[in-house]
């Protein structure tokens, strides 16, 4: 049966949830590529690991780190597992996702942990999908894990079983069951993680090469079955770390993170490309950019409202707007941002009885702006005003940063261009500030 | 398509607790309460309300929905008892076990940068532990906050919900004047006709006429109407709690029900006050005819008991 949107708005009340990022295959996806302005987002991101999809060419380099960017709820997740099925189709690749926030404790999070997380659920993988290592290969890591989880801690005795799976030889099962005594401690936030990260530091050269050898055999043995030829590592959810924490973890500790020889794809907050701290050390020239509803020079990007209304429209019934003007202006003011649409959505079904009418939608524009305001400083508004009548990109403050961390401010093409949310347009302070503004020179 | 079936008996409660708040409020408690109702089962729902006395009205009516709509609803002050945010969370987990309604009151107070930085980091953890509305009741200033220093959590938000005490008074001083003169005149019938023996219920109706009479006068600023409208309201209040209780005094006890009836009534007029500048700051072209015809209805019940 084909997919039916909700036909009532307490049903579409219901599901509008926005800690959900949509899985691959989802009826409510909507293709976006053409509408951000990214149709090449994907191909560059496939040539960084060596394949071009339009040749089927396939020259992989030994690593690659990749930082992809984008707004907070701009549908980075949901952007990344559309790719993943891509590269899982070519066949060249097999992406192993690794979601940080499942696995992981994103509030204190560091490499250390990535590492063992990732090769936790490469191994899961392996062993789940049937793969054989032979235990010579599975030996260097399986030994390096089991030195770190039975490091006696406190004079601690280690539990009778860790100690027999450690003594083991060397099994996919084995391995797993000490990666995931780790990847566990760090995510409870156990009393022996400092402990143990601190082993995983001390001995991470021998830990990386290690885990290196394993991805190696990993990818003989997906070669030899005709799956893939290369594993990528997609680690989701690391644009959540704190502040100081997504410092650490992609500035100081980049050398470690490189010290891993695979593909690996980071999802990383908008605020880190534009801190001017990363140098060059990871690959961070990749954004996903947001849904364009208009050119840099004021035309109308019809893909833009196209896919916004498809995805507004995928969500609630047409019959429930009383024409296509409010859809219309629902898509105008989400600015392209998938998150804010559904928000706009959201005050319609809580102002609406039946039917979402102009009136209702007026009232959603307001009180979306209101919010807004509840964070904008006077001098913001100056700001914005300048930012929306200056053709310029001339780079970023801090206060351009946290406009864009909370949204007034929104950016396209890859950050080429930005424009304010158009919610925050409606507010006085920025009209005031724009009647302020010197006027814009011919 | 109909509406999913357990909404009939929720959305009857929904409306019948608006019914008890002051008009200025229907429209953000209906919203609230729809999202309560009828929202997924995670949310994180930020309520703007600094005065205590307005949360506590709106909590007692929240509570009615949420019975009705079959939700288990509990409040959690934060105070001293917590000695930190990961003590708050691991209380949130707790109370998630037991209830789908989480009332978070004094934030304000208790949150600082820090706590709402590190509050932050347990969004995702929230989400995943603590299936349950979040419900968190804050100040202007403290939202500002959540959008600094929780910017995640900011991100989640499933929406805000303001409850502004303070009245904004529009464009219409003509018909705010003669909506007055008609309470007032209410009042005055009200000591003729019961004598106000009572010292309370005197000095109560007394100082009520004396605010009418203020709040009467040509080119008052605005700035001091607000309070004494707010003062007004709270007297007549309080003349309704006396008469309530049965403390009246010397009157006759057959006539409290009418008395009662006459407060309510005056009530009603102050709120429709309120209800008629918010409406006139929100829809500048909308002075409903039927306020000022409410209104009169009111003054013609005092005068009809009190024959002034």
């Amino acid at each position: 049966m084909s997919y039916q949107p909700p036909q009532h708005l307490l049903e579409v009340l219901q599901k509008i949830q926005y800690e959900e990022a949509l899985p691959a295959g989802d009826p409510r996806y909507v293709e976006t590529q053409t509408a951000r302005g990214s149709e090449r987002t994907f191909s560059r991101l496939a040539k960084k690991i060596g394949w071009d999809p339009a040749s089927n060419q396939f020259f992989p380099p030994s690593q690659s780190h990749v930082l992809f960017f984008g707004h907070v709820g701009s549908g980075k997740t949901t952007e990344l597992r559309q790719y993943a099925q891509r590269l899982n189709d070519s066949k060249r690749f097999c992406v192993v996702e690794v979601d940080a926030v499942d696995k992981l404790d994103v509030n204190n999070l560091q490499y250390t942990d990535a590492l063992m997380a990732m090769a936790e659920t490469l191994v899961k993988y392996l062993n789940q999908s049937g793969y054989r290592i032979d235990e010579a290969d599975l030996a260097p890591l399986h030994q390096a894990v089991a030195r770190v989880v039975t490091t006696r801690i406190d004079g601690r005795e280690v539990s009778a079983e860790l100690k027999t799976t450690a003594e083991a030889g060397a099994s996919l099962l084995g391995l797993f069951k000490l990666l995931a005594t780790f990847t566990a401690a760090a995510k409870t936030n156990a009393s022996n993680k400092t402990e143990w990260r601190r082993e995983v530091s001390n001995h991470f050269t021998a830990l990386a090469g290690a885990f290196n050898h394993l991805i190696r055999q990993a990818e003989a043995a997906l070669h030899k079955a005709g799956r893939a030829e290369r594993l990528v590592f997609l680690l989701d959810g690391i644009d959540k770390l704190r502040g100081d924490d997504t410092q650490r973890f992609f500035v100081q500790d980049a050398e470690q993170l490189l010290s891993i020889q695979a593909f690996v794809i980071y999802t990383a907050p908008l605020h880190l490309k534009y801190g001017g701290q990363l140098a060059g050390k990871l690959d961070a020239d990749l954004v996903l950019p947001m849904i364009k509803l208009q050119e840099r020079d004021g035309s109308r990007c019809e893909a833009g409202w196209t896919a916004l209304r498809d995805l507004l429209l995928r969500r609630i019934a047409r019959k429930l707007f009383a024409s296509d003007a409010e859809i219309t202006r629902l898509v105008e003011h989400s600015g392209g941002h998938p998150r804010e649409l559904l928000r706009l959505l959201k005050l319609c079904c809580e102002y609406a009885d039946d039917l979402i009418d102009a009136a209702t939608v007026e009232r959603a524009l307001s009180q979306l702006a209101a919010d807004y305001r509840y964070f904008l400083e006077p001098d913001d508004y100056t700001l914005l005003v300048q930012l929306d009548h200056n053709e310029i990109h001339a780079g970023n403050d801090e206060r351009t940063r946290q406009l864009l961390y909370r949204l007034a401010l929104l950016q396209y093409n890859d950050g080429s261009w930005r424009r304010s949310h158009p919610v925050v347009r409606r507010l006085e302070g920025y009209q005031r500030a724009l009647r302020d503004a010197p006027p814009v020179a011919p | 398509m109909n509406a999913p079936a357990p909404t009939f008996d929720a959305e009857q409660a929904r409306l019948a607790a608006a019914a008890h708040l002051q008009p200025a409020h229907f429209v953000e408690f209906q919203r609230l309460a729809k999202s309560l109702i009828h929202g997924p089962q995670f949310q994180l729902l930020i309520v703007d309300c600094r005065d205590e006395r307005l949360r506590a009205k709106v909590l007692l009516a929240l509570a009615q929905v949420q019975q009705q709509a079959g939700l288990r609803g509990v409040e959690l002050a934060l105070n001293d008892d917590l000695s930190n945010v990961q003590a708050l969370e691991a209380r949130l987990v707790d109370l998630a076990a037991e209830h789908q309604v989480i009332h978070l009151l004094d934030a304000s107070i208790w949150m600082d940068a820090t706590r709402w930085e590190s509050f932050n980091l347990l969004r995702e953890r929230l989400s995943a532990s603590v299936r349950a509305r979040l419900v968190i009741w804050l100040n202007e200033v403290s939202i500002a906050q959540v959008a600094r220093y929780s910017p995640d959590i900011w991100a989640w938000r499933s929406g805000v919900y303001p409850f502004p005490q303070k009245i904004i008074f529009g464009n219409s001083p003509g018909i705010f004047s003669s909506g007055l003169g008609i309470i007032q005149n209410g009042l005055i019938s009200s000591i003729a006709f019961f004598g106000g023996d009572e010292i309370n219920f005197q000095k109560h109706v007394g100082r009520s006429v004396e605010i009418s009479d203020w709040l009467n006068r040509p080119h008052v600023p605005n700035e001091i109407r607000v309070p004494l409208v707010e003062e007004l309201n709270d007297l007549l209040s309080g003349l309704h709690d006396i008469v309530s209780h049965g403390q009246g005094g010397a009157i006759p006890n057959e006539f409290y029900p009418v008395i009662k009836e006459c407060l309510i009534r005056a009530l009603k007029g102050v709120e429709m006050l309120k209800w008629m500048v918010m409406r006139d700051h929100i829809f500048p072209n909308e002075c409903s005819e039927n306020i000022v015809l409410e209104l009169r209805l009111l003054d013609q019940l005092f005068r009809g008991h009190g024959g002034s």
